[in-house]
């Protein structure tokens, strides 16, 4: 053991909180709690908070054209309209989806489709540096929701000493899908942008109940020999799971 | 009634009540304070709670409020007479239990060499050491890189052998 860690740990073994006194502290807390509780948000109040956000897409659509916000969809990094995908669609589009772990499977998929318009843009011969920068900064955005998804459900597992298995499933699938994106971003940072477009889609897979266990060191393409689809394997009904629960099937379509 | 979202901070006091006291002593030298410090954490969390805000992780949530009501509080006794200081906190005393001899020396030693250190440093030190988080929870209390941290922590690690050794 480090010697630093050795003394640090001698001289804790003297500093602890008595029982008693942690205690009187819990009902000194409990009694603050009682007296100051949550202030409850009314049902006009959380719709109110819900039509903000649609209500924005829609004076988009007033302002900026209906039809100008649909074609935004397809829009490439030397579009005009790409701004107005990746800043007001796609932000507007996460803000509408309430569950956690559904909108971290939706910022995987926004991750793969930035690589893929890396893809395009390099196929067009149009990826200059400032684009590349450009899609490079939000790919690391959607990448870090992620991740940051994949750590607070890793936190709430622990917490939970691991009996919550759809939680914990669902951590699994967004740690391949991170560890997914960063091997796309890897293979961009070689500028191997097919690779890391297969990197992309898989990780988007992966977030769609296909467990990956290894993932480092593959190969490019034809690899489905190495997928392991444990919900494949246990040919199981639909949403049906091997203790008879609904699998919480993280699947979108955006 | 929110009766979850209390389940759920009553629950956080049980787990992290214990390791936010010792964080505290390790921090300020004072059992009274480092309780006074901990209860008044756990109220500022609750308080923020029940004005609508999520609280994702309770412990780094918990962490990052203690840090910031020790940083106030250095701030606060920055401030005061040394001499005065010394009246109220004559020395290094746990809240509820005599050391040992052994202990006693041992606390002494390492409360002294802490005390030389920038507070960041003690910061630093005192999650790695007494909280045993690693780089990566502390890089999610201070919104820093994991690697940031390593390189922090292990320049605050020499500093505080040098001190060490010197005594």
């Amino acid at each position: 053991m480090d010697p630093l860690q050795e003394k640090f740990n001698q001289a804790k073994q003297s500093v602890s909180l008595s029982a008693e006194r942690q205690a009187n502290m819990r009902n000194k807390l409990a009694a603050y709690v009682t007296a100051n509780p949550v202030a409850t948000q009314s049902r006009w109040q959380f719709h109110f908070t819900r039509l903000t956000y649609v209500g924005t897409f829609a004076v988009v659509l007033v302002v900026v054209g209906a039809s100008t916000a649909v074609a935004a969809n397809g829009a490439l990094p030397d579009s005009p309209l790409y701004m107005v995908k990746t800043h007001i669609n796609e932000p507007v589009r996460a803000a509408l989806i309430a569950n956690e772990d559904d909108r971290a499977v939706y910022e995987t998929q926004l991750a793969a489709k930035r690589v893929e318009e890396a893809n395009q843009m390099a196929a067009q011969g149009k990826l200059d540096e400032r684009t590349e920068n450009k899609i490079n900064k939000n790919l690391d955005h959607h990448v870090k929701r992620v991740e940051n998804r994949a750590g607070r459900l890793r936190d709430d597992n622990k917490d939970d000493g691991n009996n919550n298995s759809d939680k914990a499933e669902n951590q699994k699938r967004l740690d391949n899908a991170q560890v997914l994106l960063h091997e796309a971003r890897e293979q961009m940072k070689k500028r191997d942008y097919g690779n890391a477009v297969e990197f992309g889609k898989r990780a988007v897979e992966s977030t769609q109940g296909k467990v990956w266990e290894q993932v480092k060191g593959e190969s490019t393409g034809g690899n489905d020999d190495k997928v392991r689809n444990e919900d494949n394997n246990r040919d199981r009904g639909e949403g049906e799971r091997r203790d008879g629960r609904r699998r919480t099937d993280l699947q979108l379509q955006y | 009634m929110d009766t979850n979202t209390e389940n759920q901070f009553l629950e956080a006091y049980d787990a992290y009540a214990q390791a936010l006291y010792r964080h505290c002593f390790f921090r300020v030298y004072s059992g009274t304070r480092a309780e006074e410090l901990v209860q008044d954490a756990f109220m500022k969390t609750w308080d923020y709670v029940r004005k609508g805000g999520k609280v994702e992780n309770w412990r780094a949530f918990l962490y990052r409020t203690t840090n910031n009501l020790i940083i106030d509080h250095s701030r606060k006794k920055r401030e005061a007479s040394l001499e005065h200081e010394l009246e109220q906190n004559p020395g290094w005393e746990p809240a509820d239990q005599s050391p040992s001899p052994e202990h006693a020396t041992m606390l002494s030693q390492l409360r002294d060499s802490l005390e030389q250190l920038p507070e960041e440093e003690r910061q630093l030190l005192v999650w790695r050491y007494v909280d045993d988080l690693d780089p990566k929870d502390i890089a999610d209390i201070l919104k820093i890189t994991p690697n940031n941290v390593s390189v922090r922590l292990n320049r605050a690690v020499q500093l505080l052998k040098t001190f060490y050794k010197e005594q």
